[in-house]
């Protein structure tokens, strides 16, 4: 059961209740990221998002790990491109003790200036860790080379050299900046009492006053560069991508089913073509990553080296020749599996508080799955060529490839890129 | 119960709680009062339900004792192989039409292989269960096992090696500190498989393995959901009944021998962060000491307070990741271990020392009955928790069925509950001794361009 009920101060409460399970899970979303960063203070959201746990004016660090612990929960934050997430999932039993421990870090930590060096140090460790993770790793500079340097390209992490210089000062007024009540939304899904929790928020976060200033939003714009970097690994790692759509458009289930056809799960084009038919690849899948602005409709795949050319030229075909190949019969297949993918998403209790709050700040309002799944049946085999055409049938490709790779393995495909 | 890799066949790596199998007591006892509702079919198929009328899909899983532990030297990796041939095609059902026939209901499918089963699930519509059912009977006799398609597949599996040890380093220290804490048991190879092993698979040898363990009375059924039982049964019976009992199955039956000092092995690798794995021998859930280790490595490593976060990643500023693993859910004994990834400027070496400097103050004084109660708080948390859906709630109840019988889960909870601090304390004496360690090192070597 949704329902979205205003604070006193107006911050946006979205609620799904449940009577079936014995967890509650409550999430504060700023509306901030690494995109909103100005370069030089790039992974100041992630950075700060450490920061909120190291002690507020009433616990010591000690005190809140001490504190969650014992409740056997879990509190933790996320930060992306667009957003910071503080959450915390616990029994429902904890309900009071969860919401005062969550909203006195978000209101009242004081980021002490001794813990700062030692935080720095564990950030430029979660760098190396990725750098580690091949798998990871493309992605990221797949993003640098889809976005450029700043805005959307920049890292979440940040970079060791703007990590280095960061400040107290920078916190506050990071927080100052962005962190008002015009940012800010709360989400809450599982088993809980409405009345109690509208109450203790508004003892809370229901008194928050704090005015946020315009961000300095960097619009986003897409080059399809091609990118090599040499790496003496077993497997070579491919990000390929062409120019999406932003979040908020009539068309995003038209572009979920034009991806599915193409590269989500093992009965998807990509899957058959590339790992089933020819055995080329272990993983090989696409996606389409929306922001407020943008996409990206990419495609990874991890292979040998000698087998680099081919797995791009086929994938290259699929996606140009998509217009004039998707069938009625695939178009029905996708809608069963998004239409399930759906349903099978929302099943834990933290899913259903992503989905609540996620939509209001992308869309706006709350589509039910029911409304959904209405949209997802509406749409024709013409709406999916169509956006197939513009999309894929001549647009440059962005392609980035890390591993034991070099150019003179792309003679082939190279061309067919552009 | 901690979290430990399994292996997922087709998409993804997935953390859950370790199993094992057997499949015993073969009489139909339906359990009319309680949740579970427990019937075996006369070829000596068990089928599990649990009903949740507020659930808004059912669940759907075959559980098979067919573990990477069934296999033999020289054909490592074969039921994992398996595994995605099962994805492959029936006589009846063409190649590569399972997923497809799923998808098209909006139902999502996969597998997993571990060390001591094999499982394959689907999620869909309640309404749509009989399409699991007519599915998963087929597959259980008629698989194809192509010849070209099994060298496809075999080359799959190579790649996904590639990429989930070759180039994962970490990845790479545990399956050498695995192989060389077993001298025996068939623990010691990874669930994949060596490359070597991969490249020799046949044919031939999936066919034996899959004639002589997927059979009826070497596996279960789990279903949950918002279902209609009577329905289901009948299904089921229809669609498993004729399927014929294979030959009865001897349990494995190996013995460790006595390890009497500390090994030590080494990984050269390219890497950016060394990092140390120690895993000590330790028991099962079939021996009362399990929850009190349990317990042990909760109050090592979980959570912000717990003593190795608290000592070695925030207070002393030695690692930069740093746990304790063990859960005692593997079918035969298997290890509890600690590990850590060095800040840099720290070497590995004090990183060690101060790992095992965590072990002795818990061996020289046992934790306060405060920590102790933390400790069972989350242990609890994580295993409610843990089954929100009923995806987890049918899998539990699986790993708990494979050790002897799914009641054994609330005898789980029972025996963390009632953990002491000197139990603590005496099970870090008994289990993590010097002697019984096997340590590994992961040395980064710098790539040279």
């Amino acid at each position: 059961m949704f329902k979205k009920i205003l604070l006193d101060n107006g911050l946006p409460l979205l609620t799904e209740s449940a009577s079936d399970v014995r967890s509650l899970c409550i999430g504060i979303w700023v509306k901030v990221g690494s995109r909103d960063e100005n370069p030089e203070k790039n992974g100041i959201s992630h950075f700060l998002e450490h920061m909120f746990f190291k002690g507020t004016d009433r616990r010591s660090p000690q005190d809140i790990a001490m504190e969650i612990d014992s409740l056997g929960g879990e509190i933790n934050a996320v930060t992306s491109s667009e957003y910071t997430l503080f959450y915390i999932k616990v029994l429902d039993e904890y309900l009071d003790k969860a919401l005062d421990l969550l909203s006195d870090i978000f209101m009242n930590s004081t980021f002490p200036e001794d813990e700062l060096p030692k935080e720095k140090g564990i950030i430029r460790e979660e760098i190396s860790m990725v750098e580690d993770t091949p798998s990871d790793y493309v992605h990221d500079l797949f993003s640098k080379h889809l976005w450029g340097s700043s805005g959307l390209g920049q890292a979440v992490l940040g970079t060791r050299e703007t990590i280095d210089a960061f400040t107290r000062d920078d916190l506050v007024d990071h927080v100052n900046r962005f962190y008002g009540e015009g940012n800010i939304v709360i989400g809450c899904s599982g088993h809980f009492d409405e009345a109690r929790l509208v109450e203790r928020l508004n003892a809370t976060l229901g008194q928050l006053e704090r005015k946020s200033a315009g961000k300095n939003f960097h619009p986003s714009e897409f080059h399809s560069d091609v990118n090599i970097i040499t790496k003496d690994l077993s497997e070579a790692h491919i990000c390929l991508g062409l120019n999406g759509l932003p979040y908020n458009t009539d068309e995003r289930y038209t572009m979920h089913l034009l991806n599915t056809v193409l590269g989500s799960g093992f009965s998807s084009r990509l899957f058959q073509k590339v790992r089933e038919e020819r055995g080329l690849v272990y993983s090989i899948f696409s996606y389409h990553m929306s922001y407020l602005d943008a996409g990206v409709w990419s495609v990874y795949a991890g292979t040998e080296r000698k087998n680099v050319s081919e797995v791009i030229d086929i994938t290259v075909n699929e996606m140009r020749n998509l217009s004039s190949t998707v069938t009625e019969e695939e178009l029905v297949r996708a809608k069963a599996q998004l239409k399930g993918n759906l349903i099978l998403a929302l099943e834990s209790t933290s899913n259903k508080m992503n989905n609540i709050a996620k939509q209001e700040i992308y869309y706006g309002r709350y589509y039910t799955p029911e409304d959904i799944i209405a949209m997802v049946e509406a749409i024709k085999l013409e709406s999916v060529k169509d956006l197939a055409e513009r999309l894929s049938s001549e647009a440059p490709f962005a392609l980035t490839i890390y591993g034991p790779t070099e150019n003179s393995d792309l003679s082939g495909v190279i061309d067919t890129l552009k | 119960m901690k979290k430990y890799t399994l292996f997922f066949g087709l998409l993804f790596l997935i953390y859950a709680c370790v199993p094992a199998a057997s499949v015993r007591n073969e009489v139909a006892v339906p359990v009319s009062e309680g949740p579970v509702y427990e019937e075996t079919l006369d070829n000596g198929l068990k089928v599990l339900i649990i009903q949740d009328a507020s659930a808004p899909l059912a669940v759907f899983q075959v559980w098979y004792d067919a573990g990477s532990i069934h296999e033999q030297i020289g054909k490592t990796g074969l039921s994992h192989l398996l595994e995605h041939m099962m994805f492959k095609g029936t006589e009846r059902h063409g190649p590569k039409t399972f997923s497809r026939m799923i998808k098209r209901v909006g139902g999502l499918d996969n597998a997993g292989t571990s060390k001591d089963y094999v499982f394959y699930y689907q999620k869909l519509a309640p309404d749509r269960l009989e399409l699991s059912i007519k599915l998963e009977a087929d597959r259980m006799q008629n698989l194809l096992l192509d010849h070209d398609e099994t060298l496809s597949e075999r080359d799959v599996v190579m790649e996904e090696r590639r990429m989930r040890y070759e180039d994962d380093p970490q990845n790479l220290v545990y399956e050498e500190v695995v192989s060389a804490a077993f001298k025996n048991h068939p623990y010691r190879w990874p669930v994949i498989g060596w490359m070597q092993d991969l490249q020799n698979a046949s044919v031939a040898d999936l066919r034996e393995y899959y004639s002589t363990r997927y059979v009826p009375n070497n596996a279960f059924i789990i279903v949950a959901g918002n279902i209609d039982l009577p329905a289901v049964m009948a299904s089921i019976k229809r669609e498993f009944g004729k399927i014929p009992r294979g030959p009865q199955l001897k349990p494995l039956d190996v013995q460790e021998p006595v390890q009497r000092g500390e090994r030590r092995v080494y990984v050269r690798k390219e890497a950016e962060l060394p990092y140390v794995l120690s895993s000590y021998r330790a028991p099962n859930i079939e021996s009362p000491d399990s929850f009190a280790l349990e317990v042990l490595a909760v109050i090592l490593s979980d959570g912000k307070s717990s003593r190795i976060y608290k000592n070695l990643v925030d207070g002393k500023r030695l690692a930069l990741s740093a746990g304790a693993w063990y859960s005692s859910t593997f079918r035969y004994p298997y290890l509890f271990s600690v590990y850590g990834t060095p800040l840099p400027g720290k070497s590995i070496d004090e990183l060690e020392a101060a790992l095992y400097e965590e072990l002795e103050a818990l061996k020289k004084e046992a934790p306060s009955e405060r920590e102790v109660q933390k400790a069972r708080n989350q242990a609890e948390a994580d295993f409610i928790m843990g089954q929100d859906s009923i995806f987890y709630q049918a899998r539990v109840l699986a790993e708990f069925e494979l050790l002897g019988d799914w009641r054994l889960k609330d005898e789980y909870l029972e025996g963390i509950r009632n953990v002491k601090p000197e139990d603590v304390q005496r099970v870090a004496q008994k289990y993590l001794v010097q002697d019984q360690r096997t340590t590994g090192t992961l040395i980064p070597v710098i790539n040279k361009e």
